[in-house]
């Protein structure tokens, strides 16, 4: 009985769309800047959807580009454990205060890979913010804030380190990055 | 960061001679440069920067002095200026810059877009008292935001070497001109009633409405020059093309799964 449940659970959110998922998040958001508690309890809330949102293993490896392949098995396993904490982290950093601020589902796309759904933040002065998912399959592998693009950024800001100090210095860049994070929003 | 300022006084027909001289002088460099050599491929809009020897260190030393003078000044202007008094000085200046944005919305042959703005000007600078609210974005009238590189990316140049260029920030040979010009237009309207000190405000009001831009790149880049030089080709990629840019879904990325 209780195993029939799990089961079901698990394939209604395999049925879920991209924009139920985005949805989802944006839920998540908004619980995370109301709630009245500290950074570590916020990323803790966003900890589970970010987990089974983003598709780490993606980031991880076209953000790295060339370097990837040269990467084992394990170093391939900590990298994408430090980016989903470090997405976290963001997300906590970045979403810890409420003034209003609305989400919206514009529309949801097809792409080559995959659904891409249009969102944007509605500020409470009016302000739109455009944020764009890129899905491939069921999770998202790439965010693009007004024409921004998360996982372009990310390649470009890794690159020079990846050539110049290789991926014991990545690692530790990104750690100390997700330290900052936590910190200052204390 | 926007801006060329000068903080000494000077006249009007010195400032309009310094601007037009200079974005004289940066364009003639952009038509010269702006063609990317025979046998280097860099595909449109992509970040292109073969005088990165030079604009990193440039970027490094601005860099020191903005951390220095520049972050601290625009955030105690920020601490000590009312939200509202914040605004307003931001929109007197952006209601001048509408007119920059008519002018080339209408080279990009965009008559709506440059109606739009010069409906704005008109608004704005009677019933938005000289500029100081916004009243056109509250009854929908959006600003176009083009500029002298977007007008000319429109005619053709959309490859272009990186600049970093203080103080006005990342640019590229193609968008220089504009940027200068665009810093130099409350100056140029505002004639014989343009002091010294107005630089100053303007620069200020510009460097604090940057600040959470900053913010977000010194809480995330772990290369803050290459962050800050692949965002700028993506956001000026987007305002090329109005905020539909064609979609970057990293197909050949999935290519070898």
């Amino acid at each position: 009985m209780l195993l029939g449940l799990l089961l079901s659970g698990a394939l209604a959110a395999d049925d879920e769309g991209a924009t139920a998922r985005i949805e989802a998040l944006h839920k998540a958001l908004l619980a995370a800047m109301q709630c009245e508690c500290d950074t570590q309890a916020r990323a803790e809330g966003l900890q589970p959807v970010v987990q089974t949102l983003f598709d780490v293993n993606n980031i991880a490896r076209i953000s790295t580009g060339r370097a990837w392949r040269e990467f084992d098995e394990a170093q391939r396993a900590d990298l994408e454990g430090a980016l989903e904490r470090l997405i976290v982290a963001t997300y906590a950093d970045r979403f810890d205060s409420f003034a209003g601020q609305r989400f919206e589902v514009l529309s949801e796309e097809t792409s080559r890979t995959g659904a891409v759904v249009r969102t944007e933040i509605v500020r409470s002065s009016g302000e739109r913010v455009p944020i764009d998912y890129y899905f491939r399959g069921d999770k998202v592998f790439n965010v693009v804030a007004s024409g921004v693009s998360d996982l372009s950024l990310r390649r470009a800001d890794y690159s020079s380190i990846l050539k110049e100090q290789g991926y014991g210095a990545l690692l530790a860049h990104i750690e100390e990055n997700i330290a900052e994070l936590a910190a200052q929003a204390e | 960061m926007r801006y060329w300022h000068t903080s000494k006084r000077t006249s009007l027909s010195s400032l309009r001679r310094r601007s037009s001289v200079c974005a004289l002088v940066v364009f003639a460099v952009c038509s010269g440069c702006s063609t990317i050599p025979s046998g280097e491929t860099v595909a449109a809009y992509e970040p292109y920067d073969p005088h990165e020897s030079v604009n990193r260190p440039v970027y490094g030393a601005f860099d020191a002095i903005d951390r220095r003078v520049l972050q601290p000044v625009a955030r105690g202007y920020r601490w000590i200026m009312p939200n509202w008094a914040e605004r307003g000085v931001a929109n007197f200046f952006a209601n001048l810059r509408d007119v920059d944005g008519a002018l080339n919305a209408l080279l990009q042959g965009k008559p709506a877009a440059a109606a739009g703005d010069l409906t704005r000007v008109v608004i704005n600078s009677t019933i938005g008292i000289g500029g100081l609210i916004d009243v056109a974005s509250d009854s929908g009238i959006d600003p176009s935001g083009e500029d002298f590189g977007q007008t000319l990316a429109v005619w053709g140049v959309t490859r272009s070497r990186y600049l970093y260029l203080p103080p006005v920030g990342p640019s590229t040979v193609r968008d220089a001109p504009g940027q200068i010009l665009h810093g130099a237009t409350p100056g140029l309207l505002l004639g014989g009633g343009y002091v010294w000190w107005v630089s100053l405000l303007d620069l200020m009001s510009t460097r604090a409405e940057a600040l959470p831009a900053t913010d977000a790149r010194d809480a995330a880049a772990l290369d803050p020059y290459a962050f800050t030089r692949d965002a700028y080709y993506q956001r000026r990629k987007y305002v090329i093309y109005d905020g539909h840019p064609p979609m970057d879904d990293f197909f050949d990325e999935f290519d070898d799964e």
